[in-house]
């Protein structure tokens, strides 16, 4: 395993003056204004979006709609209060504060917008040289947007400020100066992943030239995330011109800026009139907090960073089960450790419920191995984090069954008794090991805490455990392995080790959702012999779940086949390869490449699963189904049980399927 | 007799340079592809298996030139590649091409699917019109509907969009095309139709492959030859049928014993070899044969010298002392030793 990160890219090197023309050809583009709309739908941003726009509005129409000149001083009206002359008073000079209140958000304004627009412009040209040429040039550059960074922006714009000197231009001047560094970094980030993505080295495999990479491949994926910085950065400069003026490094008095008139309600009025702060003092306020409610909704609508929210796994909370129909009664006597029966799963979104998972039913015995075989989609996973009750609720929930472990109905249960039967009853283990392993942690902590979720343990028993359970699992040196980090163990062995901590509290039933789907045919082969081995000796029964009908060959005792959310074949491992008696899995069975059978071409199964919102009546598979007649789409079609197989297909009785070759 | 290759490498290797400096002070060097010898005949189909890490996405990024190679030759259809700039490349692109393994991830996510399609076409300066028109025919020749062209690619199925991906490489009409993995993220169902639409447009075009996969079922399916990597090297190379029926490499013997048969009866009698532990690192391979530290079969000289490669008069080249030392199979199959232990 590695631990460096890998970078199949070779360096570009472009030129600031191809960055600069890209990026103009970049803005002359037509664009979409799907976005714009979706955000404006929503209440905060809208309600924000119509004040920066009277704001606007308002600063631009200053001459026409201002009262006074900003500027006229009238001594009698020294810190009149609001009255109808003086719609928001006057300040010491008798100065009517409305008048140079929208004066002064023409300068902040301008202050604000001119400083985001020049420093996007450059942290775009000199960000995209940095990331995307490499090398030398990007370590100067980082070098120095790192420097920048080490200072508290304020410090930072008071020391170019005082070299500068006091004026509009200057404060434009140094706070670009300022912001540059913070988005020049974002940009060059943001750079250095896009050019990574398989769809840029697409483009550069069609023998696209760098300039239209950068326009066409490059930029619009840079664009969303500088977006929302720039909008949140407006509202960091609003503040830092405060900050300036206040200090005295603002534009030049008597000129009207918030700054300015903040200053001198300060310096001037905090005793007579202190409520004069409150005039610069809420426009800032209220436009800094309209910028960021902007820059929230743009997060949301872009759906930047949305990828990773949703990846975090819910730890607390559980399914919520709203049943539509009674279920089952209980059986007398059962001999399953787990019973499954008419279970149905709904996810609930804006357009409306759709049922991804369509009364299953399925038993598992003591000690016993079942697979759960079907294309991605059909609903195998939903089915098995049912059992769990881990089918985050929203927008998941249950809408009929009973799901019986030892005899108890798991959809009766509260979080705690839940919990319970989580870790102790059953385990679960995920395709990808990382949805089950913290990277902060060391794997001894990990297991000790598998251990104490469930019961009281000293920490040298917990050890003692962990190293029996890494042993148990096949990893050599389980002493050096408790104090690693799961990044330093390669994928098979995490795996294994989230198997050894999945066995921690000695589970009836364990529940692998695709575990050996990421891993290599080889260590494919040690887990699933490792599974095989930990079933005879400590009798656990397995749910194994995957998409390869060959590894439930080598695995499973009883298969059950799903489609499009329903099960639609179960029978005992050997009959179903033998003589499949669903159409579909022949179809399967058929589309599998064999090393045995050569050359020959594969039967396909035509078509595609339908949408669970376009489901047909009638069997589901009918559309692609090469035995379909006119009984098949004629309503519900149940799951027939003969003896220990079932079938969901009208005409299973007369057909003969072609098995296992 | 046999025609001029489309694809030939000699002594083909790709050394990365790592960050961090070694004890001795220099920079960690990690192999990715380490002397590779390869010849794809034209009209046929080349396939490349070995466990991930072994270096097959290097080898298909040198072959096409993507990045610079560090030794060694690439000679596309008789010319030397190996040294042409970016520049120099781009009249020759059209005659080779690449299909990734993930098809979303191979799609600008923010542009149209056509809009991807016809990039190849549109770096050869082919007018918009122009090329719209010929997107149309190539999604009519790779089964997608029209109104597929004009979508985004999440709103395409991952089959739907892999054969999008195929499109793309097809537009120009080339020589060569070298696929990563072009079916491994797809379901059986959609890897079927797909690799019945590889093997249709190769009879019809008369296309040159270099087919990736770790699969070794898939790779037998589509293959006319077929390469075993591990650690960079290429361990065994032969015509297909040769090395399934008889793998003289115990690397190939393993893999193909790794992948499970979808048959319960055969699966659970055969006899198999369940490799120890996982790939050592490219950045610190092991001393003499690569394969040493996993293989059933391991000698004593297996560590210290590096195995020659050994031809045998059918074509199969394997890089194995047992072939010339130990106990002399000569280019006969694994398969008729007794494993050990
Ligand atoms: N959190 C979720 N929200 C909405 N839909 C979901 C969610 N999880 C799964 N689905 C949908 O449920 C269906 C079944 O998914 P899944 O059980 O993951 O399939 P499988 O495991 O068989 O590949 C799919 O159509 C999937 O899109
Ligand atoms: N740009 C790179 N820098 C450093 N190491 C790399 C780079 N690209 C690939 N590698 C390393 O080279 C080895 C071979 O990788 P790869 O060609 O992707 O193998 P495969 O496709 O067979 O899985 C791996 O160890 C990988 O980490
Ligand atoms: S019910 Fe009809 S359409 Fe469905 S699988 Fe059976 S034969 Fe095919
Ligand atoms: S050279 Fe030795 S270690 Fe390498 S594959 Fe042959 S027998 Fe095994
Ligand atoms: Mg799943
Ligand atoms: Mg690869």
């Amino acid at each position: 395993m590695d631990e460096l990160l890998a970078h199949h890219a070779e360096n570009i090197p472009i030129t600031p003056d191809e960055a600069v023309e890209a990026a103009a050809e970049f803005a002359a583009l037509p664009r979409r204004r799907g976005a714009f709309l979706r955000l404006l739908r929503r209440p905060g941003p809208a309600v924000a979006f119509g004040y920066l726009v009277v704001i606007a509005l308002a600063a631009i129409f200053a001459p026409v709609i201002a009262p006074y000149d900003p500027n006229q001083i009238d001594v009698p009206s020294r810190f009149a209060p609001p009255s109808w002359d003086h719609l928001l008073g006057a300040d010491d000079l008798g100065r009517d504060l409305f008048s140079r209140l929208l004066y002064g958000a023409r300068v902040s304004l301008t202050v604000s917008v001119a400083v985001i627009v020049i420093a996007t412009v450059v942290a775009l040209v000199v960000g995209l040289v940095a990331g995307y040429s490499g090398g030398a040039v990007d370590n100067v550059i980082m070098r120095v947007a790192d420097g920048g960074l080490s200072f508290p922006p304020l410090v930072l714009a008071l020391a170019v400020a005082g070299i500068l000197g006091p004026g509009v231009v200057n404060v434009i001047a140094a706070l670009s100066i300022v912001f540059v560094f913070g988005l020049t970094r974002l940009v060059r980030g943001t750079a250095l992943v896009v050019r990574e993505e398989p769809f840029v080295e697409a483009s550069r495999a069609a023998g696209s030239r760098t300039r239209r990479i950068l326009v066409h491949r490059v930029f619009p994926n840079i664009r969303s995330p500088l977006i929302i910085a720039a909008t949140f950065g407006i509202a960091g400069v609003l503040l830092a011109e405060a900050g300036l003026s206040y200090l005295g490094l603002g534009p030049r008095p008597p000129a009207a800026s918030w700054g300015n008139m903040l200053r001198n309600a300060y310096d001037r009025g905090l005793y007579k009139a202190s409520w004069q702060l409150f005039v610069p003092g809420l426009a800032i306020a209220f436009t800094i907090y309209a910028f960021n409610v902007l820059g929230d909704g743009l997060r949301d609508v872009l759906g930047v960073g949305r990828s990773r929210r949703a990846k975090r796994r819910e730890r607390r909370g559980m399914t919520t089960v709203e049943r539509v129909r009674t279920p089952p009664a209980a059986p007398t006597s059962d001999d399953a450790l787990l019973r499954i029966e008419d279970l149905s799963v709904e996810f609930v979104s804006e357009r409306g419920a759709s049922r991804v998972v369509e009364g299953v039913s399925l038993a598992i015995r003591p000690g016993e191995t079942v697979g759960l075989v079907g294309e991605s989609g059909s609903g195998k996973t939903v089915t098995s984090l049912s059992v769990m009750r881990l089918v985050p609720s929203p927008p998941g929930r249950i809408v009929s069954g009973a799901i019986r472990f030892e005899g108890r109905n798991l959809l009766d249960l509260d979080f705690e008794a839940m919990r319970e039967v989580r870790g102790t009853g059953i385990s679960m283990v995920f395709q990808d090991p990382m949805t089950s392993l913290d990277p902060s942690f060391t794997i001894g902590s990990q297991l000790a805490e598998a251990q104490r979720l469930h019961r009281k343990v000293s920490r040298s028993a917990a050890r003692a455990r962990s190293i029996e359970l890494l042993d148990l699992v096949g990893i050599p040196a389980p002493e050096t392995r408790l104090r690693q980090y799961p990044h330093q163990l390669s994928g098979g062995l995490r795996q294994r080790v989230v198997i050894a901590m999945a066995l921690a509290n000695e589970p009836r039933l364990l529940i692998a959702d695709e575990p050996t789907t990421a891993l290599d045919v080889t260590v494919q082969a040690q887990i699933l012999d490792l599974l095989k081995r930990l079933q005879r000796e400590l009798g656990m029964a397995i749910l194994f779940v995957t998409h390869d009908l060959g590894v439930i060959a080598d695995l499973c005792d009883r298969v059950a086949v799903m489609y499009a959310g329903q099960i639609v074949e179960e029978a005992a491992v050997e009959e179903l390869f033998a003589h499949p008696r669903h159409p579909y899995t022949a179809g399967l069975l058929g589309a599998m490449p064999q090393v045995g059978g050569a050359g020959e071409r594969l039967t396909v199964i035509p078509g595609q699963v339908p949408m669970a919102h376009a489901m047909p009546g009638g069997c589901r598979f009918a559309d692609r189904c090469a035995f379909v007649t006119d009984a098949c789409r004629s309503g519900r079609i149940d799951l027939v049980a003969t003896g220990a197989a079932a079938v969901r297909c009208v005409r299973a009785g007369e057909l003969t399927l072609q098995g296992a070759r | 007799m046999s025609a001029e290759p489309i694809l030939r490498t000699e002594g083909l290797t790709k050394h990365f340079t790592l960050r961090g400096r070694r004890r001795d002070g220099a920079r960690p060097v990690l192999r990715a592809v380490d002397g590779v010898d390869l010849s794809l005949a034209p009209g046929t189909t080349l396939g490349l298996v070995g466990e991930s890490g072994s270096g097959k996405s290097t080898l298909a990024r040198l072959v096409l030139r993507l990045m610079p190679v560090t030794a060694g030759r690439v000679v596309f259809d008789g010319d030397d590649i190996t040294d042409l700039s970016a520049r120099d490349l781009r009249p020759l692109r059209h005659g080779m091409q690449l299909v990734f393994q993930d098809p979303y991830s191979s799609f600008d996510p923010q542009a149209t699917v056509v809009d991807s399609v016809v990039e190849p076409l549109r770096a050869q300066g082919v007018s918009a019109a122009e090329a719209r028109t010929r997107a149309r025919d190539l999604f009519d020749l790779v089964g997608l509907a029209q109104d597929h062209l004009e979508r985004y690619p999440r709103e395409l199925s991952g089959g739907q969009l892999q054969r999008a991906g195929i499109a793309r490489a097809l537009s120009t009409n080339p020589k060569l095309v070298v696929m990563d993995e072009p079916v491994s993220a797809l379901d059986v169902s959609t890897q079927a139709q797909v690799i019945n639409l590889l093997q249709d447009l190769q009879g019809e075009l008369g296309l040159s492959f270099l087919f990736i996969a770790h699969d070794l079922a898939v790779v037998r399916h589509v293959s006319d030859r077929i390469a075993v990597m591990y650690l960079g090297q290429v361990v065994e190379e032969g015509p297909a049928e040769a090395l399934y029926e008889h793998p003289t490499h115990p690397y190939t013997q393993a893999l193909l014993s790794a992948i499970p048969v979808p048959d319960p009866v055969v699966q659970r009698s055969r006899p198999r070899i369940v490799l120890r532990g996982e790939i050592p690192s490219p950045a610190s391979p092991p001393s003499g044969c690569r394969f040493r530290t996993r293989c059933p079969f391991v000698m004593d000289v297996c560590a210290e010298e590096e195995p020659p490669v050994h031809e045998s008069p059918d074509g199969v080249r394997t890089r194995c002392h047992l072939h010339v030392t130990g106990p002399t199979l000569a280019g006969a199959s694994v398969n008729t030793l007794a494993l050990p232990d």
